[in-house]
């Protein structure tokens, strides 16, 4: 008994050594398994699929737009948004989801789409979508609404003076993207000759398409061996850089 | 007794020294293990690395280049388009899957080999432009050791 309590303090050096053994090692294997387990935080996840979600949505309606106004069928956007739906919902697994949307009916869209390719210098592509899309988890559930516009349309004017037997045109082009100056991929002006036909201006020999990178661009062309056209129609077809089409046609204002 | 007296109150200072040294021991324990729950605590890196990929994959996606880099099957300029806009010391690993979970890339699109216990990854759907197709991505990143 006096031997245990001369040594006591050896005895409680020995406990503090083991309780500091154990101390680190507990540690030492909490950091090691929170590896594994450790994430980014559930709302920037959360986050992110959201705007993951809107980002695809846009790009969606714009191949849509794009498809469209090349020539295809109106139906197109109603089946590619009910396949991204599909898509989107079977791609969340922190929870459910649900995307649902709505083709815009008020006026001038129809089914989602306002095609206007008019006769006075003006001519717009657009389509816009509603999209409403729900997500919950264990933790509560997030609604976001969000709504999807694309609209490239075209303002476009001409002048026309007549030079000793020769038409001097001067086309001027604005294309815009969601009403905001914008730079096309492809553009290609027609006049109407004498007789009533399209022809491209680019095979006039002086045909000059000058692009002042803010959005403007001026076509200047002569037409030759034709007798005087009063107020003569010019077109102008252009793919803007989302490969979405759109067309307008306008009169020449004779100088 | 007056002898005794004295060697009792000395092993009263003794243990007293005994029972300090004994708690330094502990605490010198808990300093000592200090760097490792500074890197515990460092979950911010996990969040850091989720931030910088998905704005990684957004800015590559905006004008639906992504999309159209994926239908083209060129993952060469995909690799040299994350090794620039990723920072340095940020190291990568992207797969490409099609609507069936096939993985598209044929060859590794990465920075070289990711190999750090703070790996985030990064699942994106994409929509390619051009031919309405859909793609899911994983982005691996990573701090470089």
């Amino acid at each position: 008994m006096d031997m245990l309590r001369n040594n006591s303090g050896q005895v409680l050096l020995i406990t503090a050594l083991a309780i500091a053994l154990i101390i680190s090692s507990l540690i030492l294997y909490v950091y090691e398994t929170s590896q594994s387990i450790a994430f980014a935080d559930q709302s920037l996840e959360l986050n992110g699929f959201i705007r993951n979600v809107k980002i695809g949505s846009r790009n969606l309606v714009i191949g849509s737009l794009a498809n469209i106004s090349s020539g295809g069928e109106n139906e197109t956007l109603r089946i590619n948004l009910q396949e991204w739906r599909s898509f989107v919902e079977s791609h969340y697994y922190a929870g459910e989801c649900s995307l649902s949307y709505e083709l815009c009916e008020d006026s001038p869209y129809s089914s989602g789409l306002w095609m206007y390719w008019g006769t006075e210098g003006l001519g717009v592509s657009s389509a816009e979508v509603d999209f409403s899309l729900s997500l919950s988890d264990n933790s509560g559930g997030v609604d976001v609404a969000y709504s999807i516009n694309i609209t490239t349309h075209i303002e476009i004017s001409a002048v026309s003076k007549w030079i000793s037997g020769s038409h001097l045109v001067n086309v001027t082009i604005n294309p815009f993207n969601e009403g905001s100056p914008a730079l096309c991929r492809n553009i290609t002006v027609y006049y109407k000759t004498f007789s009533g036909i399209w022809r491209d201006a680019s095979t006039s020999d002086d045909y000059l398409l000058k692009d002042y990178g803010n959005g403007t661009y001026i076509a200047r062309f002569t037409i030759s061996d034709q007798p005087i056209v009063h107020n003569r129609e010019i077109m102008v077809e252009c793919f803007d850089r989302r490969d979405i089409f759109v067309k307008a046609v306008t009169r020449c204002v004779d100088l | 007794m007056e002898v005794m007296k004295i060697l009792m109150n000395k092993k009263g200072q003794v243990r007293t020294l005994e029972a300090l040294l004994a708690v330094a021991v502990v605490f010198a324990a808990l300093l000592l293990t200090r760097p490792i729950y500074t890197s515990y605590d460092n979950l911010g890196d996990y969040d850091v690395l989720y931030t910088m990929g998905l704005n990684v994959l957004v800015q590559l996606d905006r004008d639906g280049d992504l999309g159209r880099l994926i239908s083209e099957r060129n993952w060469t300029e995909i690799a040299d388009r994350l090794s620039i806009m990723l920072p340095l010391g940020v190291s990568f690993n992207l797969t490409v899957y099609d609507e069936e979970s096939n993985i598209l890339n044929d060859r590794p699109v990465s920075s070289g080999l990711i190999d750090s216990k703070c790996v985030v990854s990064i699942q994106y759907i994409l929509v390619d432009r051009s031919n309405l197709r859909f793609y899911v991505i994983r982005l691996q990143l990573a701090w470089m050791k």
